[in-house]
C-alpha cells in the first residue's frame, strides 16, 4: 500500500497482505497490515476477518495480553459471526498462556479462570469444552499449590497457626485438588508441632485438635498414599496427649 | 394492553447513508430478522440503544416500529450522528500550554464530538488558566464543519496575570500580621526579590490556608477562633499602565484563650482512665491544643497514642471521638468517647504484583502473620521492611496493604500490592592508582538473584531473578601488573529460615614494574559461611561459622613483612558469637555490639598453622538528643598450635583502608586501622620491616553528634581519643605502652559514595619510620575512609 492513499481498494490490499504474512508466520508484519486494514473502519465487509486474524497474529507473536484484547473486540463487535465460539476458545488459551509460575502474582491466572468459566457456561456443548475444563483444572491446581506452599513456608518458620490457616484454605477453596490431601496432612503435622511447642497448660487442647484433624484426614482421604504418614502423626499426638498431666489438661478444659 | 411477541421481519436504519455503516449499526443493535421481540417494549430495544451509544458513538438513538404485519414487525433504527473531529485549533495559548492541555481534554481526532465534549473542553481550558493565575481570562469555543470533519477552535483571552500583592488581617490581637501571614503557605505575597517565583492565587490553596490559620489558633488555646469574613478583590494601582493587583482580606474573631478543666473518658473497659490520660498527655489546667489532642489520640509515630493502645493489640474496630464542651468562663471539658470493639486476628495475607520476585522472598519479610492478633504496628513494620528490600517501587508499597475485615469470624485479610523495579547495580569506573597507573573497575551486583534459576533456560531474562539472593562480581585491573577478581554470593534465608549462607572467591596478583627489581605476589581466597540468629539468651545473639582457604605466593621478594618466600597455604575454621542491639546501623546512639571469634588453622601437612582469638566490644550511650559517647575495645591473640613460629595473620596497626587498597600493603597480615598514624606504623619490627604483633590492644572513645540526617545527606561530626599497640608476645606485653592519638572528624553519608569518614588526628607517640613518606614524629595526620567505617 506504498503511497498511503486512502481508497476502498487499499483496505482489501492491506488485509490480503496481512493474511499472507500471517500464513507465513511473519506475525509482526501481519499485525501491521491488519491494523492498517482495520483503520479503514470496522464497518467494511472484511473487518471481521481482519479483526480475528489480528487477534491470532498477536497470539502467534506471544503478545497474549494484546491478543486477548483483540479477541474480545472480535467477540463484542461481531456477535453474530459464527466464529465467535472458536474465538472465545482461543481467548481462554491466550489468557491461560499469561498465567505465570505459582510463586509469582496470580492475577492473570484468576482472570483466565474467569474467562474459562464463562466459556464453559456459554458453550457447554462445544467439542472443546473438555479441553477448557482441563485447562481450568490446571490453573486451579496452580492456585492450590500456591496456598499449599505458603503453609509449608510458615511451618518451616515455626509459625504453626499461620501454616494451619493456609493448609486449611487449600481444602476450603480447592477440595478436589491434588494438593488437598497433602494440605490436610500439612495441617495435621503443623498442629502436632504446634502442640508440642506449646506451654503445658495449652497442650491438651491442641493435641485434641490434632487428633480431630486426623479424623478429618482419614474421612476425606481414606485411600490417599499419605495415610501411613498421617497415622504416624496420629500415634505421636495420641501418645503425647496421654502423657499430658491430667490436672493441667483438666484445668485447660475448664 | 398486554405484551405480545412478534417476529422481526425487517430492520432499516435511518440517519446514516452509507450501506456499510448501516450494516454496522444493525450488527451493533443486534436486532436481526427472524428473532422475536415483545411489543410495545422489549428489553432488547434498551440493550440496542445502549450498545449504539457506547460502541457506535451516536448522539441519539431510537427504535421505532415501522409497521406490523400479522405477527411480524418491521423496525427502524433512527440514529443521529455527530461529526468526527478533524483539527483542534488553539488561539492565545503557547505551544507548551497546548501540549499540557492536550492530555487533559477529552478530544481525540477522528472520534465523533458531542456538544457536551465541546463545553467540557472549554471549561477545562478555563480552569487551567485560572490555576495559572490568569484570573481575568475568558475562553470561547467555536466549531466549523469542513466536509464531514469538524474543526474546533478554542480561543483564550488570557488577560493580565494577577499576583497577590497584599494580605490584610483584621481583628488579630494576639498574633502579629507577620506571624499569621506565615501560615498562608499557598497564598504568598508578591515580593520583588522573589522575581523568579510567580505568586499565583488559587481558590483551593486559599481554603487550605484558612484551615491552617484556624488550626494555628486552635493549637494555642483559641478554641473558638474563626474567619468571620474573607474577601479577595482586584485593585488597579494608581500609577497608570501597571497590572491590576490582587488583595486578600481576612477578618478574624479570635475569641478567648481556653484552658482544659477536665478530661473524661467513656466506654473504656480495657484500660483505666489513668492509663488513657497518660497516653493523651493533657492535664487539667493545660492550654487547649487541637493538634496535640489529635496526635495523642489518633496517631503518633512512636505508637504512644491512645489509638495505638488498642489497634496494636487487635482492636481493629476501635474508634474514638473527642467532644469538646465549653464551660462558662474560658474553660473546656473534653469528653473522649471510646468504642473498643472486638479483638481481630490476621486472616489470609496475599501478595500481588510480584511479576519477578518470588512470593516466599516477600512473605518472609511480612510481619502480619495469619492467626496472630491484628496490629497496626505489624503492618507498618512490614511496609518498612518491604521498602528496605529495594525490589519494589516505594510508592506502590507506601500506602500499605488493602485491608478487608471479616466481622463474622473477626479476621482481617490483607493484600500487599507491589510494583517491581530493578535493584541491580552496575558500576564501571576508571581511576588513577598511584604507582599502578590507570585502574579499571567493573562491578555488577544482582540483589535479587535466583541461583535456582541458573539451570532453567526460561529463567534467563536477562538473568535469573526473584529468589532474593545477592550475587556480585568485580574485576579491577591495571593491565598486566595488577588484577583483582572477586565473586560473592549470599542466600539471606537458607531453607526459608533467617540463616544467611554464602561464599566468596577472590584472586589478586601484583607484580613490580619489570624495570625495577622484579617480583610478583599473589593471593587467592575462598570461603564459605553460615550464620544463625539465636533465640537464647536473647534474639540479638548470632553465631557464625566460616571455612576459609588462602594461598599466598611471594616470588622474588625477600623479607616482605617477615613472610617466607614461595607458596604458603592455609585452611581455617572460624567460629563467631556476636550480639548486636545497636539502635541504628549507621549512627548508633544506644546499645552495644560485641563479637568473639576463634579461628583455627589446623597443622595439616603443607599448610601453615595458628590459632587466633579476637574480642571486639563497642558500647554506645546517649548523652543528650543526637549526642552520644562510645567506647570501643579490641583484643586479639594469635598463637601457635605446634610451637613453630606464626608469621601470617599477625596484627599490623595504623592507617585507613583507603591507604592499603590496591597496593598490597600488609600482605598476609591482619591489618588493624588507627587514626593519627600511617598504615603499618605500629607493631614489632624485624630488620626495619614491620612484621606485626601477636597480641593486640585497641581502645577508642568518641563523642559523636548527629547534626543532620536526611535521605539526601547525613552528617555526624565527632571528636576522638584512641590508643593501641600490638606486641610480639607475652614477654613483650605491656598494656601501658600504647600509641595514642586524638583529634576530630565527621561521618558523612552521600547518595553516591555511601558512608565517608574524614578525620584529622594527632599521633602523640613517635614511631620508627616505615617509609620515606613519614618521619614518624608526633604530628597531625588526615584520613579518608570510604564505605563502612564503623
Amino acid at each position: 500500500c506504498g503511497n498511503g492513499v486512502v481508497t476502498p481498494g487499499s483496505a482489501q490490499e492491506a488485509y490480503d497482505r496481512g493474511v499472507e504474512a500471517y500464513d507465513r508466520g511473519k506475525y509482526t508484519r501481519a499485525i501491521e497490515h491488519l491494523r492498517t486494514a482495520l483503520d479503514f473502519g470496522r464497518t467494511s465487509p472484511l473487518a471481521a476477518d481482519a479483526q480475528l486474524t489480528l487477534a491470532r497474529a498477536y497470539k502467534g507473536d506471544r503478545q497474549y495480553l494484546l491478543a486477548g484484547n483483540e479477541y474480545t473486540r472480535f467477540i463484542e463487535f461481531y456477535r453474530s459471526d459464527e466464529r465467535v465460539p472458536q474465538a472465545a476458545y482461543e481467548r481462554i488459551q491466550t489468557y491461560a498462556a499469561l498465567s505465570p509460575p505459582y510463586d509469582l502474582d496470580q492475577t492473570d491466572t484468576e482472570r483466565a479462570i474467569d474467562y474459562i468459566r464463562l466459556y464453559i457456561a456459554q458453550y457447554p456443548e462445544s467439542p472443546q469444552a473438555p479441553e477448557a475444563a482441563a485447562l481450568l483444572t490446571d490453573l486451579r491446581e496452580k492456585l492450590a499449590q500456591k496456598r499449599y506452599n505458603n503453609g509449608r513456608l510458615y511451618q518451616r518458620r515455626e509459625l504453626y497457626e499461620a501454616a494451619v490457616v493456609y493448609y486449611e484454605s487449600v481444602l476450603q477453596n480447592y477440595p478436589t485438588s491434588a494438593y488437598a490431601d497433602d494440605a490436610m496432612l500439612g495441617a495435621l503435622s503443623a498442629q502436632v508441632e504446634f502442640a508440642r511447642a506449646s506451654v503445658i497448660s495449652r497442650q491438651a487442647e491442641r493435641y485434641d485438635e490434632a487428633l480431630a484433624k486426623y479424623d478429618r484426614f482419614i474421612t476425606l482421604f481414606p485411600s490417599s498414599p499419605l495415610v501411613r504418614e498421617a497415622e504416624d502423626l496420629y500415634s505421636q499426638a495420641y501418645d503425647a496427649r496421654q502423657a499430658v498431666p491430667e490436672t493441667t489438661a483438666e484445668r485447660a478444659g475448664q | 394492553q398486554t405484551a405480545q411477541t412478534y417476529e422481526i421481519l425487517g430492520v432499516e436504519v435511518d440517519g446514516v447513508t452509507e450501506d456499510s455503516e448501516q450494516t454496522f449499526i444493525i450488527s451493533i443493535a443486534d436486532l436481526r430478522p427472524g428473532e422475536r421481540v415483545q411489543l410495545p417494549y422489549d428489553e432488547a430495544f434498551g440493550e440496542a440503544v445502549r450498545g449504539l451509544y457506547e460502541r457506535a458513538q451516536v448522539s441519539d438513538a431510537e427504535i421505532t416500529v415501522d409497521r406490523v404485519v400479522g405477527d411480524g414487525v418491521f423496525l427502524t433504527i433512527r440514529v443521529t450522528q455527530e461529526p468526527r473531529l478533524g483539527v483542534v485549533e488553539y488561539e492565545g495559548l503557547s505551544k507548551g500550554e497546548q501540549d499540557e492541555l492536550r492530555d487533559r481534554l477529552p478530544l481525540i481526532r477522528g472520534r465523533r464530538v458531542r456538544p457536551a465534549d465541546v463545553e467540557q473542553s472549554r471549561l477545562i481550558v478555563q480552569s487551567y488558566l485560572r490555576e495559572k493565575g490568569f484570573r481575568l481570562s475568558s475562553v470561547s469555543a467555536s466549531q466549523k464543519l469542513d466536509g464531514d470533519r469538524l474543526t474546533l477552535t478554542l480561543a483564550a483571552n488570557k488577560g493580565d496575570r494577577v499576583e497577590v500583592e497584599d494580605v490584610v488581617f483584621v481583628g488579630n490581637e494576639n498574633f502579629s500580621e507577620r506571624t499569621l501571614r506565615k501560615r498562608l503557605k499557598n497564598t504568598p505575597e508578591d515580593r520583588w526579590w522573589r522575581f523568579w517565583k510567580r505568586e499565583t492565587f488559587t481558590q483551593s490553596g486559599f481554603e487550605e490556608d484558612k484551615d491552617a490559620l484556624i488550626r494555628y489558633y486552635n493549637d494555642r488555646g483559641y478554641y473558638g477562633a474563626r474567619v468571620v469574613r474573607d474577601s479577595v478583590y482586584l485593585r488597579t494601582p494608581e500609577a497608570s499602565g501597571e497590572d491590576p493587583e490582587l488583595v486578600v482580606e481576612l477578618e478574624i474573631d479570635e475569641g478567648p484563650k481556653y484552658h482544659v478543666r477536665e478530661v473524661v473518658f467513656e466506654g473504656n473497659t480495657l484500660y483505666t482512665d489513668e492509663q488513657l490520660e497518660f497516653a493523651l498527655g493533657i492535664e487539667p489546667g493545660d492550654v487547649y491544643n487541637r493538634s496535640l489532642i489529635d496526635r495523642n489520640l489518633y496517631y503518633s509515630p512512636d505508637h504512644s497514642d491512645v489509638a495505638s493502645l488498642y489497634t496494636d493489640r487487635g482492636y481493629l474496630r476501635f474508634n474514638v471521638a473527642p467532644q469538646v464542651v465549653e464551660v462558662p468562663g474560658d474553660s473546656l471539658d473534653i469528653y473522649v468517647e471510646i468504642t473498643e470493639g472486638d479483638v481481630y486476628e490476621f486472616g489470609t495475607v496475599e501478595i500481588a504484583g510480584n511479576t519477578r520476585t518470588k512470593e516466599h522472598v516477600i512473605r518472609r519479610e511480612i510481619r502480619t502473620v495469619p492467626g496472630q492478633t491484628y496490629s497496626r504496628q505489624a503492618i507498618e513494620r512490614s511496609v518498612r521492611d518491604l521498602v528496605q528490600l529495594n525490589y519494589f517501587d516505594q510508592s506502590s508499597i507506601g500506602g500499605g496493604p488493602a485491608i478487608r475485615p471479616n466481622d463474622e469470624d473477626k479476621t482481617v485479610d490483607l493484600t500487599y500490592s507491589l510494583a517491581e523495579t530493578s535493584s541491580d547495580q552496575l558500576e564501571l569506573s576508571g581511576g588513577y592508582g598511584g604507582s599502578l597507573g590507570l585502574l579499571l573497575t567493573a562491578k555488577v551486583t544482582f540483589n535479587n538473584f535466583s541461583a535456582q534459576g541458573i539451570l532453567d533456560g526460561s529463567a534467563w531474562k536477562p538473568i535469573p531473578a526473584g529468589d532474593g539472593q545477592q550475587l556480585s562480581l568485580q574485576v579491577v585491573t591495571s593491565g598486566t601488573r595488577y588484577q583483582n577478581y572477586t565473586l560473592a554470593f549470599t542466600e539471606p534465608w537458607f531453607r526459608g529460615r533467617p540463616t544467611p549462607v554464602g561464599f566468596s572467591l577472590g584472586f589478586q596478583n601484583f607484580s613490580n614494574s619489570p624495570t625495577q627489581e622484579d617480583y610478583k605476589i599473589l593471593l587467592g581466597t575462598a570461603q564459605v559461611f553460615a550464620r544463625t540468629r539465636l533465640k537464647w539468651p536473647d534474639d540479638y545473639f548470632q553465631t557464625g561459622t566460616t571455612l576459609g582457604y588462602r594461598i599466598y605466593d611471594i616470588d622474588g621478594r625477600s623479607n616482605l613483612y617477615g613472610l617466607p618466600e614461595g607458596v604458603s597455604q592455609e585452611l581455617t575454621v572460624r567460629q563467631t558469637l556476636s550480639r548486636n542491639n545497636l539502635d541504628n546501623p549507621l549512627f548508633p546512639q544506644a546499645g552495644s555490639r560485641n563479637e568473639l571469634s576463634v579461628t583455627i588453622a589446623p597443622p595439616v601437612p603443607g599448610f601453615i598453622q595458628y590459632h587466633k582469638t579476637d574480642l571486639e566490644s563497642n558500647w554506645y550511650a546517649p548523652l543528650a538528643n543526637k549526642l552520644s559517647l562510645s567506647l570501643k575495645t579490641k583484643f586479639g591473640y594469635i598463637g601457635s598450635l605446634t610451637g613453630e613460629d606464626v608469621e601470617f595473620q599477625r596484627y599490623l596497626v595504623g592507617g585507613s583502608p583507603l591507604e592499603t587498597n590496591r597496593n598490597f600493603v600488609g600482605f598476609g597480615k591482619d591489618l588493624v586501622y588507627l587514626r593519627g598514624y600511617p598504615t603499618t606504623a605500629i607493631g614489632p619490627r624485624s630488620e626495619g620491616e614491620p612484621v606485626g604483633g601477636r597480641i593486640l590492644n585497641v581502645f577508642q572513645t568518641e563523642l559523636q553528634y548527629v547534626a543532620l540526617q536526611t535521605p539526601q545527606l547525613s552528617v555526624a561530626p565527632y571528636v576522638f581519643a584512641d590508643a593501641a599497640n600490638s606486641y610480639d608476645g607475652f614477654s613483650d606485653y605491656d598494656p601501658a605502652r600504647l600509641y595514642r592519638s586524638a583529634g576530630f572528624g565527621a561521618r558523612v553519608i552521600l547518595p553516591i559514595l555511601g558512608l565517608v569518614d574524614l578525620n584529622y588526628g594527632y599521633g602523640i607517640d613517635p614511631f620508627d619510620p616505615v617509609s620515606t613518606r613519614d618521619d614518624g614524629l608526633p604530628k597531625w595526620r588526615g584520613q579518608v575512609t570510604l564505605g563502612a567505617g564503623l
